[in-house]
């Protein structure tokens, strides 16, 4: 994929930044009568792992410095900027609940607790979302982000001259991607970024439900991911008697063969292979995982 | 179901804003081209109108200057119209009404002797004779039916002469205002 240059810059539409642990990716699209074209990607490494222990004004100005690289080509125009996380990192849950608080700071409170309950860890910044009824009980879907880590981020886009647009987990934008797809059927989607991977569930109506999400491990962690899709999938189902998962999808369908092998081993069935949703699907696979990762976030409408 | 969670708040929609501003620009312009155009049809008017006045104004001062009376004349006529239109002001019928009326409707064996109209007051008092009481009766039921009369009394009679049934008798009338 060519690297971003000043010749992408009338075009550009949108941009997908994802920030990873070690490395930060971005990606250019153009949204021109109704189709969509992928125009650049790039990648850079940072000089420190990020999300690791405290953040500090070293890490910042280091991401600062590695966005506002990135996003040269098209400084100063008004470009929407989507910024995607790992999912390890804006954690996720779904809870089922007989009535969902109508006051915002209840709401907020019970979002709180019920993440630190689900999550087993001291909650940061929190945001929810309601999914209306399932199995005949309102879901809610609540997610958290360390405030410090956030700071950093809005920090280094502030300082890299960015206002995102959004700033959400990389699982929930590639599911977002395909959710045209997913109606019908129940499923799962495991959702590989080079630093964390994420299983999401759907029913048949396409409610989606956060399962799991956990940093990756140095090496081939293939093996061990997929154990733990399989034993999270069984109680899962086990949950309620309306539960299936009639589909399994891996993402993306390059990077994430290995695992999808596994998978297939393991179900005794082919999962999925997915790669880019079907406006980009013309588009090639960008070099990197995180620059796919940064072209899901682009999409982001 | 689309996740629409967000961490950061969305900007504004600085497209919707900017087509919205250019859009109020392009009808400003034309409201002002416009306006322009109006302006210099409002000027032809009013070149037109600052003629007319000059030539009227120049009309004007060839017309004879008719000098007005003293003051002294002017507060004479004013008061002698005041009176004039307080005599105006009287209640009910004039004199002249009353009198046709009562030539209309007055019996033929009844003969007005006199009659005291106070138009101002809208009282009238009529001294009359008939040769009998029937006369006198008709007379009174002819004046009571009269939508003009609000009162109608009989103030005074009295037998007339040497005849038993001649009679003189006194009508006092007060006349709707």
């Amino acid at each position: 994929m060519s690297p971003l240059s000043s010749d992408v810059r009338p075009r550009a539409s949108s941009a997908g930044l994802y920030v990873g642990r070690e490395q930060v990716a971005c990606a250019l699209l153009a949204h021109d009568k109704g189709v969509t074209s992928l125009l650049a990607t790039r990648a850079v490494r940072l000089e420190s792992p990020l999300f690791n222990g405290a953040p500090t004004s070293l890490l910042r100005s280091a991401l600062a410095r590695a966005l506002a690289e990135l996003m040269l080509p098209i400084r100063g125009r008004h470009v929407p900027v989507h910024l995607v996380v790992p999912d390890a990192l804006a954690r996720s849950a779904a809870f089922e609940l007989e009535e969902v608080p109508a006051n915002a700071t209840a709401l907020e409170r019970l979002v709180q607790f019920r993440l630190g309950k689900e999550l087993g860890a001291n909650t940061g910044v929190c945001v929810s979302q309601s999914l209306g009824e399932a199995e005949g009980r309102k879901v809610l879907l609540g997610a958290t982000l360390d405030a410090g880590w956030l700071e950093l981020l809005r920090g280094a886009c502030a300082d890299a001259g960015i206002v995102p647009w959004t700033l959400g987990a990389a699982g929930a934008a590639i599911f977002n991607s395909f959710e045209t797809q997913l109606a019908g059927k129940s499923g799962a989607l495991v959702a590989l970024s080079p630093d964390a991977w994420a299983l999401w569930a759907w029913d048949a109506n396409g409610l989606p439900r956060p399962l799991r999400a956990q940093w990756r491990g140095t090496g081939a962690d293939e093996s061990s991911i997929a154990a733990e899709v399989e034993r999270t999938l069984i109680a899962f189902t086990d949950g309620h008697e309306s539960r299936a998962v009639e589909r399994l999808a891996v993402w993306p369908a390059g990077a994430g063969e290995a695992l999808a092998s596994v998978l297939d081993e393991r179900t005794g069935q082919r999962c999925e292979r997915w790669s880019f949703p079907a406006t980009l699907a013309d588009a090639a696979q960008p070099e990197s995982p995180a620059e796919s990762v940064a072209v899901i976030g682009a999409l982001i409408p | 179901m689309k996740i629409t969670l967000n961490f950061v708040a969305r900007p504004w929609r600085w497209q919707v804003v900017a087509g919205t501003a250019a859009a109020l620009a392009v009808v400003l312009l034309l409201a002002s081209a416009w306006l322009a155009l109006d302006y210099s049809d409002v000027r032809e008017q009013s070149a037109r109108a600052q003629l007319r006045l000059e030539r009227l104004s120049a009309q004007l001062q060839r017309l004879p200057r008719a000098a007005l009376p003293p003051a002294s004349e002017r507060d004479t006529l004013r008061a002698r119209v005041g009176v004039l239109n307080a005599q105006g002001a009287a209640r009910g019928w004039t004199t002249a009404q009353l009198l046709v009326w009562l030539e209309e409707k007055m019996p033929a064996d009844v003969h007005l002797v006199s009659i005291h109209h106070k138009a101002r007051e809208g009282e009238a008092l009529l001294v009359s004779e008939s040769r009998n009481a029937a006369s006198l009766t008709a007379f009174l039921q002819k004046l009571e039916r009269e939508p003009a009369f609000a009162e109608v009394l009989l103030a005074k009679q009295a037998n007339r002469g040497t005849d038993a049934d001649a009679m003189r008798f006194e009508i006092r009338l007060k006349l709707r205002g």
